[in-house]
């Protein structure tokens, strides 16, 4: 890696990322530029079932990819022989995605000639700081998304520590399950933010699972399921805006004590291990959320420490962490072949992570 | 006209690659998982086994269905990065064609296609002498439970094939059996080349579709009411 920044090598690698309910192709380059990147989310198609449904994800993805890649590839003014190596998505997720993500990179990767690169989703997300703000290893990471919670230490390419992850839920889908009952739409998230600012977050006393408790797991089941029964408490016929803006308040106020406790241990743990915490990375789609960063902000500043949070564009799921992950597996010399298996879980610190082989 | 073709909706994995009626490779292996993974290596082995390169094919074709969701899904997202990546056409077969292509008399006699829906019913779909869809059937075939083909008329003396005859069969539907279960990739190149000599397109590179989505939305979007 390094003889190969030395030597100003510029390289470029297609993205794909086709793991939940987002159809995104990008085009990045080793100086960190975002050469090109689109994106079609799937909101309209899931919003009357209040979440992501996998066989609408399934057939939507398979629809929308190859016009998505023509439209990058032209939008990067890149032909194919520019490209270093072609990376996809390859788990852990939706696994009728996964497939059609994978499969058409590969196919592409057989046409140019060009290495493919199996790309762990979470792994796009750990390293999604890298691209926009060129963290340096090792950091501390926070995932909050729709499908992950968890914190991990991220001390090289291929070399994560998991610290803790939910025993339960995510915690995106908990604010997509409390904007459910309330009637918020989907996704959840922006709703509950925006109607979080004008309540009172004090009114309703919810519960924080695993407070006191030691380690950096968490646990969100019981807060969804206080969440159901404040509203099934309410006055009948009295549930009113105020209600509605009192509730999410006092939710994402749960959430945000939830996170910065458990962040706190983990960057105990952390300066143990590494000797210092400076910094705390938040990535995922949760971390969008302003409440919740500021309250993350706060929590790392107390303990000496940065927090570091790409743009929101970065954060949800995109393929450009993607196309940056698998830059930095590929100037590390790792290559996949082409019988590699899309898999709906791909835990990011397991044996399993050996699936690359170095070349 | 060289084509590459493959199909891996079905409990095989199929690939070939032909020019004209000839079939210059093969590959053809039962499969009933892992076509996500055996596909592209079977694709390079069967060209490297032709001495040919994959530009050197006029057309990719593929299967649209019905057939298995995910193994549809394998089929088309492949041979659309090929066909992306090779700069060539993709010209989608249907399954039922497909399989009445490889009985060998598709257009003399009248063929009755009928293949396990792995979801305990049979894609059954019937073509007369003359190569199109018996009278009285529908354009995208019938998906009935095994016992549920009793009040169909059938095309006079047709041959049945696929791995759903034994089950039609078994209900004493009157049909003449030619003992042929599998779809050879050959089979889906042979239905493409004539497509593109007729100046078709075939059909567009997309799953065939015979239900909408298994997915119930929740009343009032999943809101609950205070008590």
């Amino acid at each position: 890696m390094a003889v190969l920044k030395d030597l100003n090598v510029s390289q470029i690698v297609l993205g794909i990322e086709t793991s939940c309910d987002e159809t995104a192709v990008a085009c990045v380059h080793s100086d960190r530029t975002i050469l090109a990147q689109t994106i079609h989310s799937q909101l309209d198609e899931h919003a009357a079932f209040g979440g992501v449904v996998p066989e609408i994800a399934a057939r939507a993805h398979l629809q929308r990819l190859r016009p998505l890649l023509e439209k990058t590839l032209a939008d990067a003014a890149i032909r194919p022989e520019g490209l270093s190596a072609i990376a996809a998505t390859t788990g852990p997720g939706l696994i009728g995605g996964v497939i059609v993500g994978a499969t058409m990179a590969k196919a592409l990767a057989f046409a140019w000639d060009k290495p493919f690169i199996a790309v762990n989703h979470l792994e796009g997300h750990a390293l999604s700081a890298r691209l926009s703000d060129d963290v340096a290893f090792p950091y501390l990471l926070l995932l909050v998304s729709g499908g992950h919670c968890q914190l991990l230490a991220v001390a090289g390419v291929g070399d994560y520590r998991v610290y803790g992850t939910t025993l339960d839920d995510a915690l995106g889908e908990a604010f997509d399950k409390t904007a459910r009952v309330m009637g918020l739409g989907y996704p959840g998230g922006p709703a509950v933010e925006r109607l979080a600012l004008g309540g009172d977050s004090t009114r309703f006393a919810l519960p924080r699972p695993l407070s006191g408790r030691a380690g950096c797991d968490f646990s969100f089941a019981g807060l969804k399921t206080a969440v159901r029964q404040a509203v099934e408490r309410l006055p009948a016929g009295a549930a009113d805006d105020q209600d509605a803006a009192d509730l999410c308040a006092s939710f994402q106020a749960a959430c945000g004590d939830i996170l910065a406790e458990r962040c706190g241990h983990a960057m105990e743990r952390f300066a143990h291990e590494f000797g210092t915490c400076e910094r705390l990375v938040v990535a995922g789609g949760v971390a969008a959320n302003q409440a919740l960063r500021g309250r993350l902000r706060d929590t790392a500043e107390a303990f000496g420490a940065d927090l570091i949070a790409p743009p929101p564009a970065l954060c949800t799921d995109n393929a450009a962490m993607i196309a940056w992950a698998g830059l930095e597996r590929f100037q590390a010399g790792q290559r996949d072949s082409l019988d590699v298996s899309p898999r709906p879980r791909w835990p990011l610190d397991g044996a399993d992570m050996r699936l690359v082989t170095p070349v | 006209m060289i084509i590459l073709a493959f199909d891996t909706a079905g409990p095989a994995l199929s690939v070939a690659v032909v020019d004209g009626r000839r079939v210059l490779s093969g590959l053809h292996c039962p499969l009933v998982r892992g076509h996500a993974e055996l596909l592209l290596p079977a694709v390079a082995g069967v060209l490297q086994a032709a001495k040919l390169r994959l530009q050197d094919c006029a057309a990719i074709a593929t299967t649209v269905g019905p057939g298995s969701f995910t193994g549809l899904r394998t089929g088309l997202a492949a041979a659309q990065g090929l066909s992306l990546g090779a700069d060539k056409p993709l010209v989608g077969v249907s399954r039922f064609e497909a399989f009445a292509e490889a009985s060998g008399e598709f257009g003399q006699a009248a063929i009755v296609v009928a293949m396990d829906s792995k979801a305990r019913s049979l894609y059954v779909q019937a073509f007369g002498p003359d190569g199109t869809i018996a009278d009285g059937w529908p354009a995208e075939g019938l998906n009935r439970a095994a016992d549920g083909f009793g009040d169909i008329r059938w095309p006079q003396n047709a041959q049945v094939i696929g791995n759903g005859a034994p089950a039609l069969l078994a209900h004493d539907i009157p049909l003449l059996d030619t003992g042929r279960r599998q779809l050879p990739a050959a089979a889906v190149a042979a239905c493409a080349r004539l497509a593109l000599a007729a100046g078709h397109k075939g059909l567009p590179a997309q799953p065939l579709y015979l239900a909408p989505p298994r997915a119930i939305a929740p009343k009032d979007g999943g809101r609950l009411r205070a008590r």
